[in-house]
């Protein structure tokens, strides 16, 4: 018997174990309640604790116990699958593998075990402390002279909650979302109708149908462990990657916000992430050179305002050289010399965020592929949320994401383009006007507007659609005012242009639209399929009238 | 055809054919190679192949036909009991289910006993050259005791599952006692037994089934779960009732003692260390019983290897009670009946499925 033979033999395959683990580990958070992924991952922990045992290794023994104890009340079904469980098995997980470590005699750090196996006691006792409480009516149905194994009573407890499928969510989402569109439809016809008696049960119908679309809208609402549960992990294999050392510290993982946001959001908080991690945090040595602690610090704070989720993700490291900006700013044309000096130091640092910016030298795996936070930026003005940067240099940055709550539906602008009806969403409008053409100045093919006492550039959704620009045919302004004209009013007014001004991020431009048609509240629908592709619209609605409306996709069309 | 083979084997005197063939089956590599040096360690024994998983194990056992098998629970896609549920149906052989201990998965471990492995070890604990040295002593006695099972005795057997908790009768005094011991197969014989004795059997019923200490409450619990009387694992000054069933824990010197008008309680005394490798005796309780109860005690021996219960038989026999052995017939491993019918120590002989009834038809007399 040899026993370097079976420690290597033992190392190799808790190794083993220990990847299929994580693994297993990952995708049973994304579906806690998989039977097969539970029953991989009891039998993973119950041969690495087997092996254990064999070998003589008994803190690998006593945690993968632990680790067992609650997978079993997984199995049952006693237990579910909670972010803090997860993670507890995911801590355990490293727990192993740095123990593991240990066993092969390299540098590991110091792993406590106890702790972990105290949490892990805690979520047992947790259950069964939940399990005690029926046996109340146990004990009484004894002092009624019943024996102790008579068959246990149903449970009359009162369900707390009910677990539904997200798919099923959706379809009553959508359903909802087509009794709103209907609801409008069915107003309109009754305006036209005039009936008092009729009036009164739609507008009673009317409060009810909002009412539970905005109780629809709370149940989507999805407590942002959603995402975040994984950054943990995969902060600390990026920083393992790097050879730095980083905790990642999340607040407010409890807050609810909208499940398709939250899958849209996630890779852009991914990105910022890496960002802060493999830009932000210094080598351990640069850090305590800056007489910082070897360990980097990066923040995910959550928190609620009013009808926004405001992330902040922050990191203690390097910051954000504000002349280096500048620097490459210049270099990679988003900016010039002259233009910089009217720029605050905050609109400086934004221009990190514009298409074409990368500082890294070398595109590494992580991050620096410049299209990452311009990318951001318009994911997140998508939903009509707003990307901000804070930074101060050696002491780190925070990059602010303000998310609406939902955005199942959002209040837009309707307006006419080419016989079409467009949405654009109020959250990017700042005000509507009308200049007269006289007023449109060219500048070098990029057309300008007066606004305030500035300029603004002007953008014809019209050319951005794509749609021709027909000189001989009116706009339906023109139309409008022409046929007003007809009727003998006979009208001073020059066919002024209607300008919907949209501010996405720090850039603000006057739309160019053919009629402004009103405000209206939008069911958005994604698009799907090959109408992904459109470049400028962001979904669709169904209008009052039954027909289907693009919503314009601002970020995109400013950038 | 495997006849035709061994004769030939035999002929040309062969001397691996003497050897246990043995197939390891275990989803860790690690474990393998240990289970592997174990087995081999004793020139009795020759481990033909291992396997990693259900799929390989079942086909291994179709090519190969091992003389005893040992088998991991815990396997990918086809788990063990499948495994062994699958090798008792289509290619009864001896298997010896060797698990790492968790009370969470006790249930199973008992399940594979009921299905109809015979005999069950514990993975080790180290380090390793202690744990070597356990393994060895304890899986090679078992793989022997294995070998010996005739396989067409196998059989599967239904094993009811009961839904629901039928209520139990309240525990009460009795002046009667039944007290069975049981080896190998045990599990599976007592599973046979135990669920058909009536709610209303007006004697107290103790168990003395040799298997490691850590089984004992899962053993407990599923015939629990069983039967209409309420088992248990007897405890310390644990009182002798009608309508439970007593099983006695691993590791412990059990007697019965009278408490005169407070009627009989069950003692226990932890065995010394160096017995500790021997397992909790049938005669002792059967022996410190006969006196107390007379007339009115049974005792039963099952299934199992060695001689355990034949000193007990005798005692209760001698002052004046009843005493029964499975037959030959259904004995997994014909050892221990053997022994006390030998001895003469013996009532009545009966196949396991009529051991329940020959105990109630005692009891009411």
């Amino acid at each position: 018997m040899e026993l370097s033979e079976y420690k290597q033999l033992f190392l190799d395959e808790a190794q083993e174990i220990l990847n299929s683990s994580n693994n297993v580990l990952v995708n049973l958070e994304k579906e806690p309640t998989n039977m097969g992924l539970l029953n991989d991952l009891f039998r993973h922990t119950h041969t690495l604790k087997s092996m254990a045992q064999s070998m003589g290794y008994e803190e690998i023994a006593k945690l993968t116990h632990s680790m067992e104890a609650t997978l079993s009340l997984l199995r049952t079904g006693t237990l579910r699958a909670e972010k803090a469980t997860v993670d507890l098995l995911f801590r355990s997980l490293d727990a192993l593998g740095e123990l593991v470590e240990t066993v092969k005699g390299g540098e590991a750090k110091k792993v406590e075990v106890a702790p972990l196996v105290e949490r892990f006691k805690e979520l047992s006792s947790i259950v069964a402390k939940g399990e005690r409480r029926p046996s109340a009516t146990r004990r009484e149905s004894l002092k009624r002279g019943k024996d102790e194994h008579a068959p246990k009573g149903e449970k009359h407890g009162e369900v707390q909650a009910v677990r539904v499928p997200l798919t099923k969510l959706d379809n009553l989402m959508e359903v909802t979302g087509e009794l709103s569109i209907n609801r409008i439809r069915l107003v309109q016809v009754t305006q036209a109708i005039e009936n008092s008696a009729l009036e009164e049960i739609v507008a009673q119908m009317s409060r009810l149908t909002s009412q539970l679309q905005d109780q629809m809208m709370q149940v989507r609402l999805v407590p942002l462990e959603y995402i975040f549960t994984p950054y943990a992990r995969m902060v600390r294999d990026m920083a393992v990657g790097q050879n730095k050392e980083v905790d990642l510290i999340v607040e407010g993982s409890d807050i609810g916000l909208d499940r398709s946001i939250q899958d849209e959001i996630n890779e852009s908080l991914l990105h910022l992430l890496k960002n802060a991690v493999t830009h932000g945090i210094e080598e351990p040595d640069e850090r305590e050179r800056q007489k910082k602690s070897r360990r980097g610090q990066v923040k995910l704070v959550a928190r609620r305002e009013r009808d926004f989720v405001v992330i902040a993700l922050s990191d203690d490291g390097r910051g954000i050289d504000i002349e280096e900006v500048e620097e490459v700013a210049i270099k990679r044309g988003i900016t010039t010399k002259e233009e910089l000096p009217a720029l605050t130091p905050k609109e400086v640092v934004m221009l990190i965020t514009y298409p074409g910016y990368s500082r890294a030298k070398k595109v590494t795996e992580a991050a620096g592929r410049g299209v990452g936070l311009n990318a951001s930026r318009i994911k997140v003005e998508s939903f009509g949320g707003t990307l901000d940067i804070d930074t101060r240099l050696n002491q780190g940055t925070t990059f602010f994401i303000k998310l609406p709550l939902t955005m199942a539906t959002v209040q837009t602008m309707l307006v006419g383009v080419a016989d079409e009806t467009y949405c654009i969403p109020l959250s990017y409008i700042t005000e509507t006007i009308k200049v007269s053409p006289q007023e449109i100045r060219s500048i070098e093919h990029n057309e300008m507007m007066p606004y305030r006492d500035t300029v603004l550039p002007l953008v014809r959704l019209r050319d951005k659609l794509g749609f021709a620009k027909d000189e001989g045919q009116m706009t339906k302004e023109e139309e409008i005012v022409h046929r007003y004209s007809v009727r003998g009013k006979r009208s001073s007014i020059t066919p002024h242009i209607s300008i919907v001004v949209v501010e996405a991020g720090s850039k603000k431009v006057g739309l160019a639209v053919d009629i402004l048609l009103g405000q209206q509240e939008a069911v958005i629908k994604p698009l799907t399929g090959i109408l992904k592709e459109i470049k400028g619209a962001s979904g669709a609605t169904i209008l009052g009238t039954g027909k289907i409306a693009l919503i314009v996709d601002v970020p995109s069309l400013l950038n | 055809m495997g006849l035709t083979l061994s004769t030939l084997y035999f002929k040309k005197g062969i001397r691996d054919m003497k050897k246990i063939r043995v197939l390891v089956v275990d989803d860790s590599a690690f474990m393998r190679k240990m289970l592997t040096e174990a087995i081999e360690s004793d020139p009795e024994c020759k481990v033909i192949k291992t396997a990693k998983d259900g799929v390989g194990a079942l086909k291994a056992v179709e090519e190969l036909r091992p003389d005893v098998v040992t088998m991991d629970i815990e396997l990918p896609e086809i788990d063990g009991l499948t495994c062994i549920a699958y090798i008792m149906e289509e290619f009864p052989t001896p298997v010896v289910v060797v698990t790492g201990f968790s009370k969470f998965m006790g249930e199973e471990t008992i399940k594979a006993l009921e299905y109809g492995a015979v005999g069950l070890v514990r993975k080790p604990k180290g380090p390793l050259f202690q744990s070597m040295g356990k393994l060895k002593l304890e899986l090679l006695s078992q793989i022997k005791i294995a070998s010996q099972v005739d396989g067409r005795k196998l059989t599967p057997m239904t094993v009811k599952e009961v839904k629901g908790k039928p209520a139990k009768p309240i525990p009460k005094t009795t002046n009667k006692i039944v007290a069975i011991a049981s080896s190998s197969g045990g599990p599976r014989a007592l599973s046979q037994v135990i669920p058909k004795l009536p709610a209303d059997l007006s004697a107290g019923v103790l168990v003395v089934q040799h298997m490691p200490a850590e089984f004992i409450d899962s053993l407990a619990e599923r015939l629990n779960s069983e039967s209409k009387l309420y088992v248990k694992v007897a405890e310390h000054l644990d009182p002798i009732q009608q309508g439970k069933v007593l099983i006695a824990p691993a590791n412990f010197n059990c007697r019965i003692e009278s408490k005169g008008n407070e009627g009989e309680l069950i003692k226990l005394l932890p065995l010394s260390s160096e017995k500790k490798s021997h397992l909790t005796s049938a005669n002792e309780p059967m022996t410190s019983l006969a006196p107390i109860y007379g007339k009115n005690a049974s005792g039963v021996v099952l299934t199992g290897m060695g001689n355990d219960g034949t000193e007990g038989l005798r005692a209760i026999k001698g002052y004046g009670g009843y005493t029964i052995a499975e037959d030959e017939s259904t004995c997994v491993v014909y050892g221990m009946p053997k022994e006390a019918i030998k001895a003469g120590v013996v009532d009545k002989i009966v196949p396991l499925h009529e051991i329940a009834q020959e105990i109630v038809r005692r009891v009411r007399k």
